[in-house]
């Protein structure tokens, strides 16, 4: 895959030559992002044929358009930071939209943002507060975009159970199809605001993502609303203590806590009761090393609060909740609630655990996560069994993934962590929720490397002969035709009806598709 | 063999009808639609009848137009706008598949109405989230299909709510199965490995789900679908809140939506309000005259562990924010008693439906708006009404805040006695007018039922495109209630 | 270190771009929340801490050449460190040990950039940063009635460092701060014209041999003078004598103290006493010398092995310099021991103080993109509704001073001592 010199040309018309580039050191760095050396083998994917950087909405349907003209394959991505958010086996032109940066409007009245794509979630989220509102939990962390968490891949983090997800918040959207026309979602399109992304008639929104967007497969998304969810907390947050150990002033109406539980049902028992009672800000079962890895600053601390056992022994089965309220009797109630639910589940308190002081909790107070957790042990991770349906179904994953594991664990090539799985109701668990297992290792050590390769593939066939879900990525990084190809048989063969619509909004297949589908059947 | 006996082979003959009678009550609704009068009715009773009927219909290229609720109808969704179509009748399809109470979902066929469903979810300590007191013959699936707003803004996270999964059969025949329902594996074995059919996106990238909801039945037959039920409350409290300043009840709406009460969360003009608690013409007219202006219905419902506690909780609450507002909820007003008022949301609306009971004839004028903006409507459609010599006191509105307070649903009903020519003229060019000016103002035609698809498709020429594109993946040979919408 | 030793660190680099940004808890507006001047203006993630992780790998893999574009993304930095405070805030990663590993292999490998070398020429030269006569390096200290400490002893060596000693418009600061040390009773001297530049700009350019060889001398000088401290009020200056020395090995045995401490010290002492009003509001601009690169260099020397099966640690076990032990308190402290002075902070402060343009060599090499970075903070300075931004380096002030004019903003610069000397009595 090359670009010719007119595409280039007519392409640099567009952006102005200081926004397109056909360096090679320049293009390195686009075709390097953390998922590369499981899905390609390397840290480096394909390189590039160009890189642009577009200005405006008006521009991306430029390039576009000439992307159609010429036959260019083009991939949008916005902060760039997913798995493979801009990577493939072929090279082909990422559109960088970090330009296109604007925060268009907060709404306070009628609780929703407006942004451009390289707005993230970390700042409308900083934004809203100010307001009373923050924007849907991520777990990506602050850096990842709206839009594309959004419209394009996944967008759930552990405050879904009280933001619900990204997906689920699209109001009014600005996309520019594969073929470079505008579309416009919902009450956008009909010139009437941003407040509603479905209709007029169809909601055009289920063309644009399903459970996971087409990880700019179909086209460029350039403006999104999104719906922002209450905030009961400061307009701005304090903090305290330094790096690595940022943290947050609890705020008085929150409260922290950590629960543990002798099993892995009594967990689910747990995370059912709280989300039908409605208690939580933030509720999840992370694994132990999760859990403690939030307390300290390297891997140092970390290996020797490890060796105490604390964590491992104690806090296998544990549940973290960060509780708000809109009244001290609101919080009362609550607590009441959660005391109840405890004992109901055969939990206690984990008191060890400084997270109760809600400090170390930062990222858990703003719902935007960070990447601490992920890449800090061993330098990076991948999904294993991963999927979105109930909390019981999920716990069946949990048994299956972790025996899944433990075989992989043995080679020494994957990090030995206990049970890691992380369950994370959404929307008080109204539609069952996220389980996913992270595997961590480090992306130098070439035989971890095709470990975390092997474990994946494996995790894939296992997750599907067991009917839990579609494969490890259904619940984050990004399908790609191996897996929807094999899934789809099993599964009303949704591949056929995709491949359709790909091809129904994409009729010259320009719209680089490594994440999503191509239609050849 | 001609259509009519292939689809008599299929589903019996019993349950294909022909009879000028039966064929002309298909040709009719409440609304002002223009209609063509089908070529026969055929009642399937399986999801497999469905898919045979479609495979035969598209074979001979013939329209089916699907119905699922009984009469009257109010849209002109059900009416066949081209000439020799098949009505398919679902309402036979009554099965309630599965109440899982766990997970707070059941299953059920398009046949099933709210009545039928209320009951057998309350055996198992639930309840359905309720559109505003629906017609009786009103059938749950095609209420959710059509994206018609549930009373508690706090539970409608997103516009395709309370529908989660559905089985949908395409224009080719093709049966499919959205969101976590489409698999891996059966029903039956996703169900032994614990999932339930509540995962409303997908599968994979594409959300097939939202694909067919507000399509009028032009993207697909719908079979069944899995829906989300709240817990059946223990414990409850209502409100009435009157004003005649109607920014000061959205304001105190709003802050309840905010705080995430577990509320139904409404509010309705005197005469709506009055139709839904009285049977005849005299009534309603005479309890219209002693309420206020506009009414805010709050209904706080508290279950779980601590119900009353849950409820007590909100209530000082909600009571501190009224009074902060100046405001003041009352238990009853003008004789009606909020409990009353919540009774009535709580089921169908029996045998007359509240909107025929004032005049005999409601036409609807519906759409999507901010809560902000929709004073501004009133007063537009005030205007018009002045224009038209029509009574205001005739006109009803229903303002549902939705998507958890993003936006709203804004009702107006045209009430008009549907024996009198001229009332039944001037609703009509009324109507009319005012559709097209909301629109102009920036009302959003979300549904866009029988004149409004012109409005709203005029508007969005890139939707129609689009649209159309999905509509030739989905529904090949155009047989799908072919004229409605923009396809 | 060479730049392979960084080669697992630049493999584990995720792409998360966090090195734009102030770490996300600090936030306080979406419009600060950008961090890092060289991404901010090229775009280009290349341009980023994390794209020079990749870059610098790609390099070393054989997958890029040298060429001007390679350049510019390596130059165009002002090595302020606030990408390696970001990141550490959530990975174990040294992408500014990385940076200036990446720059010293292009200078080894002949990779100069012209501007630089016309910097370093003139230092090997002059002894300074600013292509001036060696001869003419003690002039701004005419008329003061300073000790000279290539005849005469002192307790305190004050060093002026390259640009207050060569540039005139700024001779008020170093000048300024000779009289408060002696007001305070300070028995204070100076180099003059054998003073020497600190070498640290020099290191940051890549040529590390200039550090190690001024290091050698201007210990060399302190001993033969007999001093106890070192002050200076460039923190350039003080970053290269207490962090780069010592991380090379050639850790002063002399006290080294910024300006701000020793006033700090000597207010806490009560031997500066600082009665007159200065009814001004200001807001103090964090030099990078003075806060997250002045934090104390770690030595540590080991090897890194693996627990759990993969999570890297070390032995022995590895700290982190993360940037908090900067010299953050002891402006501020003295700034609120001025009588009416009223400080108002802005956005990016402390160690996620977004830099004055300057550093790293960009002020040479590339001023536009210099005064670009200043611009950006002095918007954000504005923004405060302060008078003035005050700092404490020289190289921050004559950036802002030549940005002010260019742009025509209306806020004052000042440097701390300038407004110590106004609440003197």
């Amino acid at each position: 895959m090359s670009i010719s010199k007119e595409a280039y040309r007519a392409l640099e018309g567009i952006v102005g030559p200081e926004y397109i580039s056909q360096d090679p050191v320049i293009m390195d760095s686009y075709c390097f992002v953390w998922g590369n050396e499981v899905m390609f083998g390397d840290k480096f994917a394909a390189r590039p044929i160009a890189v642009i950087i577009p200005g405006s909405a008006e521009e991306v349907q430029e390039v576009v358009k000439v992307c159609n003209q010429y036959n260019v394959k083009f991939r949008p991505h916005a902060t760039g930071w997913e798995a493979t958010a801009l990577s493939a086996a072929e090279g082909f032109l990422p559109i960088d939209l970090r330009r296109l940066n604007k925060i268009i409007e907060i709404n306070e009245d009628s609780m929703y943002g407006v942004v451009e794509p390289y707005v993230s979630i970390g700042a409308l989220t900083i934004e809203a507060t100010k307001k009373g509102m923050r924007c849907y939990s991520l777990g990506a962390g602050p850096s990842a975009s709206v839009v594309a968490s959004s419209t394009s891949h996944c967008g759930i983090g552990n405050a879904s159970i009280f933001t619900g997800v990204g997906g689920r918040s699209v109001l009014g959207v600005e996309w520019i199809l594969p073929d470079g026309k505008l579309l416009r979602l919902g009450s956008l399109g009909a010139g009437c605001g941003w407040f509603s992304g479905d209709g007029p008639g169809p909601s055009l929104r289920g063309a644009m993502r399903g459970v996971v967007g087409a990880n700019g497969g179909l086209g460029v998304i350039t403006k999104v609303a999104v719906k922002l969810t209450p905030w009961y907390g400061p307009k701005v947050l304090e903090t305290s203590n330094n790096p690595p150990s940022y943290s947050n002033d609890l705020p008085e109406n929150f409260k922290v806590f950590t629960m543990t539980f002798p099993t892995r049902e009594d967990v689910v028992d747990a995370l059912y009761l709280i989300s039908e009672e409605e208690i939580s800000h933030v509720c999840s079962r992370r694994g132990p090393f999760a859990v403690a890895s939030g307390l300290v600053g390297s891997n140092e601390e970390m290996w020797e609060l490890w060796k105490k056992g604390i964590y491992q022994k104690k806090c296998a089965n544990s549940i973290v909740l960060i509780m708000d309220s809109t009244s001290p009797e609101c919080l009362e109630y609550r607590v009441k609630v959660l005391n109840k639910i405890v004992e109901k589940t055969n939990g206690a308190y984990f008191t060890e655990d400084s997270h109760r002081d809600g400090g170390k909790y930062a990222h858990g107070l703003l719902g935007i996560g960070g990447n601490k957790g992920a890449f800090r042990a061993g330098g990076t991770f991948n999904e294993g069994p991963g999927a979105e349906e109930t909390m019981d179904s999920l716990l069946n994953l949990q048994v299956m993934a972790n025996e899944l594991k433990e075989e992989f664990v043995k080679t020494g090539k994957l990090l030995d962590d206990g049970d890691p799985i992380w369950l994370q109701p959404f929307e008080q668990g109204q539609i069952g929720g996220h389980g996913e297992i992270p595997v961590r290792f480090d992306p130098c050590d070439k035989e971890a490397v095709k470990v975390a390769r092997e474990h994946y593939e494996e995790a894939c066939k296992r997750e599907l002969a067991s009917k839990l879900g579609i494969g490890p990525l259904e619940g984050g990084i990004g399908f790609n035709d191996e897996i929807n190809d094999t899934a789809g048989p099993e599964t009303m063969n949704y591949h056929l009806w995709m491949k359709k619509i790909k091809k129904a909004l994409d009729p010259n297949l320009v719209s680089e598709a490594s994440f999503y589908t191509n239609p050849k059947e | 063999m001609t259509l009519e006996q292939e689809l008599k082979a299929i589903v019996g003959k019993e349950n294909v009808f022909e009879v000028a009678e039966v064929l002309e009550s298909y040709a009719q609704d409440n609304s002002f639609s223009s209609v063509k009068t089908p070529r026969c009715v055929v009642k399937p009773h399986s999801t497999e009848d469905v898919q045979k009927i479609v495979k035969l219909a598209s074979a001979n290229k013939t329209p089916l137009v699907p119905v699922s609720s009984g009469a009257p109808h109010f849209n002109g969704d059900t009416l066949p706008e081209v000439e020799g179509a098949v009505i398919l009748d679902m309402s036979g399809m009554k099965k309630i598949l599965r109440i899982d109470r766990r997970n707070r979902v059941a299953m059920i066929e398009p046949g099933v109405t709210f009545d039928e469903l209320i009951p057998e979810l309350k055996k198992e300590q639930l309840a359905p989230f309720m559109p505003l007191t629906p017609r009786n013959t009103k059938s749950v699936l095609t209420t959710w299909l059509e994206r018609n707003p549930i009373t508690m803004p706090k539970h409608h996270w997103d516009g395709q709510d309370p529908l989660l999964c559905l089985e949908v059969v395409y224009g080719n025949g093709d049966l499919f199965r959205t969101g976590s329902a489409a698999g891996p594996g059966s029903i039956e074995e996703q169900l032994e490995v614990g999932r339930a059919q509540v995962r409303p996106g997908g599968p994979s990238q594409v959300d097939y789900a939202k694909l067919a909801q507000g399509a009028q039945g032009t993207m697909g037959l719908v079979t069944w679908i899995s829906m989300k039920c709240k817990v059946l409350p223990d414990e409850k409290r209502s409100f009435l809140v009157g004003s005649d300043d109607i920014v000061r009840l959205y304001d105190l709406a709003r802050k309840s939506i905010y705080n995430r009460h577990d509320a139904q969360c409404l509010i309705l003009n005197r005469l709506n309000l009055a139709s839904l608690m009285k049977g005849t013409k005299e009534e309603i007219t005479a309890l219209s005259q002693e309420l206020p202006s506009w009414i805010l219905v709050i209904v706080l419902e508290g279950g779980g562990l601590f119900p009353e506690d849950r409820v007590a909780y909100q209530e000082k609450e909600f009571l501190e924010e009224a009074e902060r507002f100046d405001l003041k909820p009352e238990e009853s007003i003008a004789g009606v008693t909020a409990e009353d008022v919540e009774n009535v949301l709580g089921k169908s609306s029996g045998q007359d439906y509240w909107k025929l009971r004032y005049k005999g004839g409601c036409q609807d004028i519906f759409f999507i708006t901010t809560l902000k903006q929709t004073a501004g409507f009133v007063e537009k459609v005030k205007e018009l009404a002045g224009a038209y010599q029509y009574s205001n006191e005739d006109i009803g509105v229903y303002i549902q805040p939705a998507f958890q307070g993003v936006n709203c649903h804004c009702e107006f009903n045209l009430n008009y006695d549907p024996g009198n020519v001229e009332e039944t003229d001037k609703v009509k060019a009324f109507f009319k007018e005012s559709s097209r000016a909301i629109a102009d103002m920036g009302g959003f035609f979300s549904r866009p039922y029988g004149p409004w698809a012109d409005i709203a498709y005029g508007a969005a020429p890139d939707s129609v495109d689009a649209i159309k594109r999905l509509k030739n993946i989905f529904d090949p040979d155009g047989i799908l209630n072919p004229g409605k919408l923009c396809v | 270190m060479s730049l392979e030793v960084y080669e697992r660190d630049m493999t584990r680099c995720s792409r998360c771009s966090y090195c734009k940004f102030v770490p996300h808890v600090k936030w306080k507006n979406y419009e600060t929340a950008a961090v890092c001047p060289s991404i901010s203006r090229y775009h280009f993630h290349s341009w980023s801490a994390g794209g020079k992780m990749i870059t610098g790998l790609a390099l070393l893999r054989g997958r890029i050449e040298y060429s001007d574009t390679l350049m510019d993304i390596v130059y165009q930095c002002c090595m302020d460190g606030a990408c390696d405070v970001s990141c550490k805030n959530q990975r174990d990663l040294e992408p500014l040990e990385m940076m200036l590993s990446l720059r010293a292999k292009m200078v080894e490998d002949g990779q100069l950039h012209p501007a630089h070398m016309f910097a370093i020429d003139g230092l090997k030269k002059e002894d300074n940063m600013l292509q001036q006569k060696k001869a003419d390096r003690g002039r701004w200290a005419e008329g003061l009635d300073v000790k000279d400490l290539t005849k005469e002893k002192a307790d305190v060596l004050f060093h002026a460092g390259c640009r207050l000693s060569f540039d005139e418009a700024l001779w008020d600061i170093s000048r300024g701060a000779i009289k408060i040390l002696k007001k305070a009773g300070v028995d204070v001297g100076i180099m003059g014209k054998d003073e020497a530049c600190c070498g640290g700009r020099a290191y940051e350019m890549g040529y590390q041999g200039e550090l190690t060889k001024y290091a050698e001398h201007n210990l060399d000088v302190w001993k033969n003078a007999g001093v106890k401290t070192v002050v200076t009020s460039c923190a350039e200056c003080y970053q290269a004598f207490k962090v780069l020395y010592d991380k090379i090995g050639k850790k002063p045995t002399v006290k080294i103290l910024h300006i701000t401490e020793f006033i700090e010290q000597l207010i806490e002492e009560g031997k500066l006493k600082l009665d007159n009003e200065v009814p001004m509001t200001v807001t103090y601009h964090d030099p990078c010398h003075l806060g997250r690169l002045a934090e104390p260099w770690i030595h540590w020397e080991g090897e890194e092995k693996k627990v759990m099966g993969q999570m890297i640690v070390h032995d022995p076990p590895k700290t982190y310099r993360r940037g908090a032990n900067g010299v953050y308190d002891a402006p501020r402290n003295v700034l609120k021991s001025i009588p009416g002075l009223k400080l108002v902070e802005m956005d990016r402060i402390r160690e996620y103080a977004w830099c004055c343009g300057a550093g790293g060599g960009v002020i040479d090499a590339y001023p536009d993109f210099a005064q670009w970075t200043a611009a950006e903070r002095l918007k954000e300075a504005e923004n405060t509704g302060a008078d003035a931004i005050v700092t404490a380096c020289s190289w921050c002030e004559r950036n802002f001073l030549d940005t002010v004019k260019e742009n025509g903003n209306s806020i004052q610069v000042l440097d701390i001592i300038q407004l110590v000397q106004k609440a003197m009595v």
